[in-house]
């Protein structure tokens, strides 16, 4: 059969001239070819220097392309994260353009807010978008006043100094009106609220004892719930990973039998795997009654130590009585009572506060035993547990909260850090509507009860000893962190979701912030600019230029661009920018660290040759102890706790009378608990929801050549024992439904060894991809929020209780629905099955 | 599942017709360039609201109504039809904006992202090989791509607007026979490829209106047409023997897909 060429013919003849045609996308540019660049070549030293959460890293980029990133030469224990870089960068996921919800279009403010996540987006320039951004603004502080604005507390945006994206859109809304903002944070926030009462600081993000002395002088060491080897390979700051040289060093000590390191976990965690060394289970949410028996043992056979008690801690007299059972529960806290709770045997817990008493003792806590219901109250009872021990202060003894973080205990080289673009208004100024009318309501809530102020307006809770009245904002900015996977409990979210008028979000990719966003502004990666960075949160082991690798991809723009703008529309642009563009700023910050440094005696290069070679690092700092000057001098050093002593005892707390937040550490039964807690008749598995050990939080979930490494059947893993697999006919590899009475989601069975019958974890940070926007839709990937509960920890820190969560699932059965989280380029057919190579 | 068009009728030597005329190419050439340089316009971006009422006036008709001529008529008539729908839709242009973001602006899990490096299989991003070798074949062409159009290089508006544009530089050319080879291999090499992946995707998707679903139909097959076409073209100067000025026309033939 041949050709119909002549019905091709007469065809195409009936085609004449049209308007329907545009200018062509091509122009002729002779002598111009598009995207050529100076040629990298494999000498690794020449590539360009950036900076990143996942540490230092060099790239190779050829014509405006990102091929290669390696470590930085000076990282000795990178992780396998900076992998996933380069599909972050061209992540299908982008937002390429400012979107607005088709609805929100229309409509402005009286939209149908139902349709949120239903992908009805326009695409608009940004003059349009900023516009739209400003009106929004302007409507709400004359229409409402500054209660109804709300500026989302800023989370782990980007590293960077100059673009750090929050400081960004704080000063300019700042600029504009006064906002409704936030306090705390959702990974730390009972720990940051009970600590500074009970040691006198928040303790979370305070550096630590030297890993040198600790090697040295620690006998014992007890990681509580605290998987450093998997949380170490992030740092707020470009993260440098040196602390894994002293894990290397102490898996040999233990190895040799030179000191004895105690997990105590209800999993066996990758710290312990790594180190090989000791495991102590606990059933989960019982480490209260658990360390109450090691206490009440120390007391009863009187191992504390009463010196140190009497010499620098409050409130031991108040204690006991609770020991012994004649207050509060009337309940003796005898190691047998705690082993019917926690699981732990009444001679292991004998026997361990015999160890820790014996010999020099580091405890060092993870967070997550914080993040639960009551959340303080492991915290307030560690750091007693430690102080009848006696060894706070002490070189290689006491306590820590943050060895699991930023390298904290590398010794710092006391170097002055770069500052950062200003986050608040110059002194001076007042916003263009100066407002501070909140009509009685908070100007700063708790963070994670943001939802709460949507769905219970005008109420009062307690926070901290003061009272916090929720404003129902109708207007919500989000900027350097996706709301939609820190906060617990999506179905709720939903809900309060409807009731707010306009939510902006401004990021990289489509999160489900960005989602369920009416704006929506696409900003450029860290790597599409030029900044500079501290090199080691805490080691401040130097400043690291990070070259802008590639221009900014599609229409993205840095945020300093998409504020600069913002201000321009109520003409205090150049107030904004201080009349500095980015490389000026850069400049600007890199020589106030020079000035600040040269009082250090501590000489940094011309910035020239700074930003040529890369970075400048400092001298390697001196060995510390944590709280050795109190101990030294507790009247000189005293404690920033209202006695200036530990508290065992808070009459501070004890007066604010919350029956969740007692004067001292008590054990109380939680909402809802696993390992035959309340509600584990209907949903028996305890679901924990710990930091990624693939991406951090919700960041890199996008990138695809990552996420294979780790997804299963391209949803994200549940990891659970053998023994509740077999239960329920699960094997390794299958699809999985979760389920409570909260939401549902679907997840890729990872069954392991490590894990204890009862218990099954869901990685925070996976992204949330509902089958549709409708309240209690199926995740179609696996977000544990959509499982957790949305309540706070106490009166105290009102902080997130994501830990306390039961669950129940079962072998998902049929053609599971597509994952709708991702842009990924995986095709489906209409029955969700995904389709190989040719569709 | 694979949308695949209609058997596409193959050329063979035995059967073809006589070698096309200097003149027929060129006015071929033209027309084709004007279908092309119309379908990238339509994913370059959304359609604006004019533009919209002239298509709701008519002004496609005779374009459509020719591919019916050439035998696609059941695609051409389900984008009429499409069109003729929009009429009853309340704000046309912006349902048909949401619809074109929700297809290629947001995400291939939505949509049907209209890149070639989205449908490479085993590339888990954008801006993939695709992207590099289009980069690379407009640079040695002294071609850019417009600064307005912030898009990679593998977008298959541009790939459009570059058949567009070979078909007119073209529509001289002295070797009509080594012309069609060398479009055909652009057809087949850099945007036959993954076509079908795209054109697939589009009618999973579902857009409020029809109009992309029928669209991307429609592509699809106009473009394994107008391969069938230039196959046919090229085969029948094999039969009939070179063309007599070949040997002044430099070889445009350049790999890119």
């Amino acid at each position: 059969m041949s050709f119909p060429r002549r019905d091709f013919l007469k065809g195409m003849a009936a085609i004449s001239g049209t308007g329907l045609v545009a200018p062509s996308l091509l122009t002729p540019s002779p002598g111009k070819a598009q995207g050529a660049g100076v040629e990298m070549t494999d000498d690794i030293t020449t590539w360009k220097i950036t900076g990143s959460h996942f540490g230092a890293i060099r790239a190779k980029v050829v014509n405006d392309r990102v091929l290669e990133v390696q470590p930085l030469e000076l990282d000795q224990h990178p992780t396998e994260m900076i992998k996933g870089i380069i599909g972050l960068i061209y992540s299908p996921s982008r937002i390429r353009y400012p979107m607005v919800r088709l609805d929100w279009y229309r409509n402005r403010h009286k939209s149908d807010t139902t349709r949120r996540g239903d992908n009805r987006f326009v695409r608009v320039g940004w003059d349009e978008a900023i516009d739209l951004f400003y009106a929004e603004l302007e409507r709400v502080q004359q229409e409402h006043g500054p209660w109804a604005l709300h500026t989302a507390g800023v989370g782990w945006r980007s590293v960077g100094q100059m673009h750090s994206c929050g400081n960004h859109m704080v000063r300019a809304i700042a600029m504009h009106g006064r906002s409704v903002g936030t306090i705390g944070d959702y990974s730390t926030g009972a720990g940051q609220v009970i600590l500074p009462y009970i040691l006198g600081s928040t303790e979370v993000y305070s550096q630590g004892t030297s890993w040198e002395v600790i090697l040295e002088q620690s006998q014992v060491i007890v990681f509580w719930a605290n998987d450093p080897i998997k949380n170490l390979q992030v740092g707020w700051n470009t993260e440098t990973h040196e602390a894994y040289a002293y894990y290397a060093q102490l898996k040999d000590k233990i190895a040799r039998g030179e000191i004895r390191v105690i997990s105590v976990d209800p999993v066996r965690s990758k710290t312990q795997n790594y180190l090989e060394c000791e495991h102590q289970y606990v059933n989960p949410l019982t480490d209260v009654p658990l360390m109450l028996a090691m206490a009440h043992t120390l007391v009863t056979e009187e191992l504390y130590d009463a010196e140190f008690l009497e010499t620098y801690a409050l409130g031991f007299d108040r204690f006991v009585p609770y020991l012994e059972g004649k207050t509060e529960d009337m309940v003796e806290k005898t190691p047998e009572w705690a082993e019917a709770i926690c699981g732990v045997p009444a001679e292991r817990i004998r026997e361990l506060a015999r160890l820790m008493a014996g010999n020099r003792t580091q405890l060092v806590f993870g967070w997550a035993v914080q993040r639960q219901q009551h959340g303080e109250q492991p915290y307030w009872m560690g750091a007693v547990l430690a102080t009848l021990l006696g060894q706070i202060g002490l070189p290689g003894g006491g306590i820590s909260f943050s060895h699991h973080y930023s390298s904290v205990g590398v010794s710092s080289s006391g170097a002055a850090m770069p500052g950062a673009f200003p986050l608040n208004l110059d002194p001076g100024r007042t916003p263009k509507h100066d407002n501070t009318d909140y009509q009685g309501y908070s100007a700063v809530i708790p963070i994670s009860r943001a939802i709460d102020a949507l769905l219970e307006p005008g109420k009062e809770i307690d926070f901290n000893g003061a009272k916090v009245k929720l404003p129902p904002y109708r207007m919500g900015v989000f900027i350097g962190h996706n709301q939609w996977h820190r906060q617990q409990q999506r179905n709720r979210m939903k809900e309060a979701y409807h009731r707010l008028e306009t939510v902006v979000a401004i990021d990289y990719n489509w999160t489900a912030t960005c989602r369920f966003a009416d704006i929506v502004l696409p900003a450029c990666t860290p790597f599409e600019r030029n900044d500079l960075d501290a090199y080691g949160s805490y080691s401040n082991r130097g400043v690291l230029a990070m070259h802008k690798l590639v221009d900014p991809l599609f229409n993205s723009r840095p945020d300093f661009a998409i504020f600069s703008a913002l201000c321009r529309r109520f003409n205090r642009e150049n107030e904004y920018t201080r009349g500095m563009n980015e490389m000026q700023w850069i400049e600007h910050l890199y020589n106030e660290c020079v000035a600040e440094n040269m009082l250090k005696d501590m000489p940094m290069p011309p910035f020239a040759e700074f930003w040529e070679k890369g970075y400048h690092l400092f001298p390697e700092g001196e060995p510390w102890v944590r709280h050795a000057s109190f101990r030294d001098d507790p009247e000189v050093n005293a404690l920033g706790t209202p006695s200036g002593f530990i508290e065992i005892f808070s009459r501070k707390i004890e007066r604010y009378g919350y029956a969740d937040c007692k004067g001292h550490p008590i054990w109380m039964e939680k909402i809802e608990r696993s390992h035959g807690g309340p509600g584990s008749d209907r949903f028996p598995l305890w679901l924990q929801s710990v930091h990624p050990d693939n991406r951090l939080h919700s960041q890199l979930c996008e990138s695809e050549p990552l996420r294979e490494t780790y997804a299963i059947q391209g949803r994200e893993p549940i990891f659970m024992s053998p023994e509740d697999a077999a239960a329920r006919g699960i094997a390794h590899g299958d699809i999985v439904r979760v389920f409570n009475d909260r939401g549902q989601l679907l997840a890729g069975a990872h069954v392991s060894d490590d894990f204890p019958p009862g218990v099954v974890r869901i990685q925070e940070g996976a992204w949330y991809g509902p089958t549709g926007p409708e309240i209690g839709a199926l995740d179609t990937y696996g977000d544990p929020n959509t499982l957790t509960m949305d309540i706070g920890t106490s009166s105290l820190a009102q902080a997130p209780s994501a830990n306390t969560c039961i669950v129940e699932m079962e072998k998902f059965v049929g053609t599971a629905p597509a994952v709708t989280a991702f842009g990924g380029p995986i095709e489906v057919d209409p029955d969700g099955n995904p389709i190989k190579g040719d569709a | 599942m694979a949308i695949r068009s209609r058997a596409m009728p193959e050329s063979r030597s035995e059967d073809v017709e006589a070698p096309l005329s200097p003149g027929e190419w060129a006015t071929v050439s033209e027309q084709r360039a004007l279908v092309y340089g119309w379908l990238s316009t339509l994913y370059a971006a959304e359609i604006p609201q004019a533009r919209l009422a002239a298509y709701l006036a008519g002004e496609a008709a005779p374009l459509l109504e020719g591919f019916a001529t050439m035998g696609l008529g059941a695609e051409a008539g389900r984008l009429q039809a499409a069109i003729d729908a929009l009429r009853e839709v309340r704000d046309a242009h912006l349902e048909l904006a949401a619809d074109f973001a929700q297809l290629f602006l947001l995400d291939a899990s939505a949509g049907a992202l209209p890149y070639a490096s989205a449908h490479d299989a085993g590339q888990g991003h954008l801006f993939g090989p695709a992207e590099a070798r289009m980069r690379a074949f407009l640079a040695r062409a002294s071609l850019a791509i417009r600064d307005d159009f912030k898009e990679p290089a593998d977008h298959l508006a541009v790939h459009l607007a570059l058949m567009a544009r070979i078909a007119q530089e073209q529509a001289g050319a002295a070797d009509v026979a080594e012309a069609a080879r060398d479009q055909a291999a652009f057809l087949r090499d850099a945007l036959l490829p993954w076509l079908p992946s795209f054109a697939a995707r589009s009618q999973r998707a579902s857009p409020r209106l029809d109009l992309y679903p029928a669209l991307a139909a429609l592509l699809l097959a106009l473009v394994e047409h107008d391969a069938g076409f230039l196959g046919d073209v090229a085969a029948s100067f094999a039969r009939g023997g070179p063309s007599p000025a070949s040997c002044g026309s430099p070889s445009r033939r350049r790999r890119s897909g």
